[in-house]
């Protein structure tokens, strides 16, 4: 089922990052598997994108897509991605590592083995420097210097000669931001920034990326789980379900007005009532949503979030749901979310 | 398949007598003095294909240190002759089958496309008997140092690939590997900067197991003619040439036996030193 669709690509509003219709495949033993099912959004510079969703949604094989990094078995169906509106699927791996770094940048979530152990983290940043930019060694750990100050790395002048070890994990954290930094890309992919850092370090972290983004007007894609950290950060938010986006809307609304059945519960986990321990004594437990997600193969006609949903009803379960417009710039794709919301739905974009 | 519930170190058991245990630093005492030898025995002692019947099979004495052989040579010239050969060797095919080796194994590790096309290469190559490969190599060409290194390397070169690869893999899973790429680095610069320095403490513990395992592959060699020119004596060389004196004159066999002998014991025991501290 080699579909193909014709993007037409229509001149981008300076959007820095644009996903248009994405679609991945898994190639499987029972055949091509919808990994990534029709995704589009565009993030401006200076505003940052959090993609919200269990593990297992495709927030991440959607992040390696716009790298091209995808790993093998994993094809882009159809769709395309725009980097600063240059269309990334024609180039060549040559080309695409000249964007990496330079245009579009990556941090990790696990600051403690992102830096390579045997080499001094300011060879590493400067590296990051010499890559792209023909400068002098001297030049490039001047700039090393500028970027882990930056970065708030205490010390810089004599973290250049540390290596790894010799750092906690929030430095590290900030040395991988100051080499991704390196040559200021238009586009910043943060997956799961801060959740293998401490609590009060997760924190400044994202203070951090917030500063930079102002500075530089950086475009930021956050992919995240906890709705604390996107509360914090984003500007816009996507939440995914089984390799689609079910709802997307701006920051304030997504938390005033959660449409998706699903997007409700995953504020609800996050949102602690109250320490746990004060939670444990009046005998709450912590919220979950009871289930997993679906597994490629199980993913059939219909809403793939009803086995979970406690306000399914029979249609979720017949087609699938159709995007709506709960507010501007606000749209879920949920059959029962209308009666709560005063917008009429426009039934006629049936799958 | 179980699993005991306690897993012990492997060990031997039983405690050697003091003086049967090799001293950590054996090793490197030994291999000092070997270096030694092959480096300042040649200049101090005489011609080592210098002949003087009048003088043949004499035991240890002031003017020959370690006797004279059948045709009245002086063996301790000989013996320092052969022990900057055994050097040379081990050198050599250390460093041929590791650069090559290293090589092929990044090729290998990194790119997986051609992963299992080379290692079924290098499987083949691991069924080359050396010594086999050696004499045929002889038998076509005029025996020359650089023939028995090339012999020597051939077989050794499957092992480093084996080890270099198998670290390649376990690099490749690193996160900074990762992040090299997402920064824009091409493959040859994430390998040069990232995954070789990684690979010095694994393969110096095979490198030194290759040296070892050349010396004796030489002296063998050497011994059934296959090896080095009789000009240019080889321990294994000096070994063959005093066979029939082993009765009348048996230190002409045992000190050559004896050097080679602490030689590899040098070279493995120091590879151990390694191992214990690099843990591979």
């Amino acid at each position: 089922m080699a579909q193909t669709m014709q993007v037409t690509h229509t001149m981008q509003n300076a959007a820095a990052l644009t996903v248009e219709h994405l679609h991945l495949s898994i190639q499987s033993a029972a055949g091509k598997l919808g990994a990534v099912t029709d995704i589009s959004f565009d993030v401006t510079p200076g505003k940052t994108l959090a993609i919200v969703g269990e593990s297992g949604c495709g927030k991440s094989l959607t992040a390696l897509s716009m790298m091209k990094l995808l790993p093998p078995g994993i094809a882009q169906e159809s769709g395309e991605v725009f980097i600063a509106g240059k269309p990334v699927s024609g180039l060549s791996d040559l080309e695409m590592a000249a964007l990496r770094g330079s245009d579009i940048a990556m941090i990790f979530q696990d600051p403690m083995t992102s830096l390579n152990p045997l080499v001094t983290i300011g060879s590493q940043v400067s590296e990051a420097v010499r890559i792209h930019q023909r400068v002098s060694g001297e030049d490039a750990s001047a700039r090393a210097l500028e970027l882990l100050t930056l970065a708030g790395v205490s010390d810089p002048q004599s973290r250049l000669h540390q290596f790894p070890h010799e750092l906690s994990g929030g430095m590290r954290q900030r040395v991988m931001i100051a080499s991704a930094m390196a040559c200021n890309p238009k586009v910043l992919i943060a997956d799961e920034p801060t959740t293998a850092l401490d609590v009060t370090v997760q924190a400044q972290i994202l203070a951090l990326l917030k500063d930079l983004q102002e500075r530089y007007g950086t475009a930021i894609v956050l992919i995240t789980h906890d709705f604390g950290v996107v509360a914090q950060m984003a500007d816009e938010v996507a939440v995914m379900y089984a390799g689609r986006i079910v709802e997307k809307g701006p920051v304030d609304q997504i938390f005033a007005r959660p449409a998706h059945p699903y997007t409700r519960d995953l504020i609800a986990c996050s949102r602690h009532g109250g320490s746990k321990a004060a939670r444990l004594r009046a005998g709450l437990k912590l919220p979950q949503i009871p289930g997993t997600v679906l597994s490629f193969v199980d993913r059939k006609i219909g809403c793939n979030f009803r086995p979970r949903c406690a306000d399914a009803i029979d249609i979720c379960g017949e087609r699938n749901p159709v995007t709506e417009q709960v507010g501007p710039a606000h749209t879920v794709e949920c059959w029962n979310c209308c009666e709560n919301h005063t917008t009429p739905s426009n039934g006629a974009t049936t799958q | 398949m179980t699993v005991p519930a306690m897993v012990k170190p492997l060990s031997w058991g039983v405690k050697l007598p003091r003086f049967l245990r090799i001293s950590p630093s054996f090793g490197l005492v030994a291999l000092a003095v070997i270096v030694l030898l092959a480096v300042a025995g040649p200049m101090v002692s005489g011609d080592p294909n210098r002949i003087s019947p009048a003088q043949r099979l004499q035991f240890f004495s002031a003017e020959h240190l370690l006797g004279t052989d059948g045709l009245g040579r002086d063996l301790f010239a000989r013996i320092a002759n052969g022990a900057s050969v055994s050097m040379l060797v081990g050198l050599y095919v250390g460093l041929a089958a590791t650069v090559i080796g290293v090589a092929i194994g990044l090729v290998a590790g990194y790119f997986k496309r051609v992963d299992s096309v080379i290692m079924r290469v290098m499987d083949g190559m691991m069924a080359i008997p050396p010594l086999l490969l050696a004499v045929a190599l002889a038998s076509i060409g005029e025996a020359s140092f650089g023939m028995v290194v090339f012999a020597l390397t051939i077989p050794e070169i499957p092992r480093i690939v084996r080890v270099a690869r198998s670290e390649v893999l376990t690099l490749r899973t690193r996160l900074y590997i990762d992040a090299a790429v997402v920064s824009g680095s091409s493959a040859f610069k994430i390998m040069y900067r990232h995954i070789v320095p990684n690979l010095v403490a694994p393969l110096s513990i095979q490198i030194t197991y290759v040296c070892a395992h050349a010396i004796l592959a030489e002296a063998g060699l050497s011994f059934i003619g296959a090896g080095l020119p009789p000009d240019n004596p080889s321990w294994g060389v000096i070994v063959s040439e005093n066979r029939s004196y082993f009765q009348s004159a048996p230190w002409t066999i045992f000190v050559p036996g004896f050097f080679l002998t602490i030689t590899i014991l040098a070279v493995s025991s120091l590879g151990d030193r390694l191992r214990e501290k690099f843990g591979g």
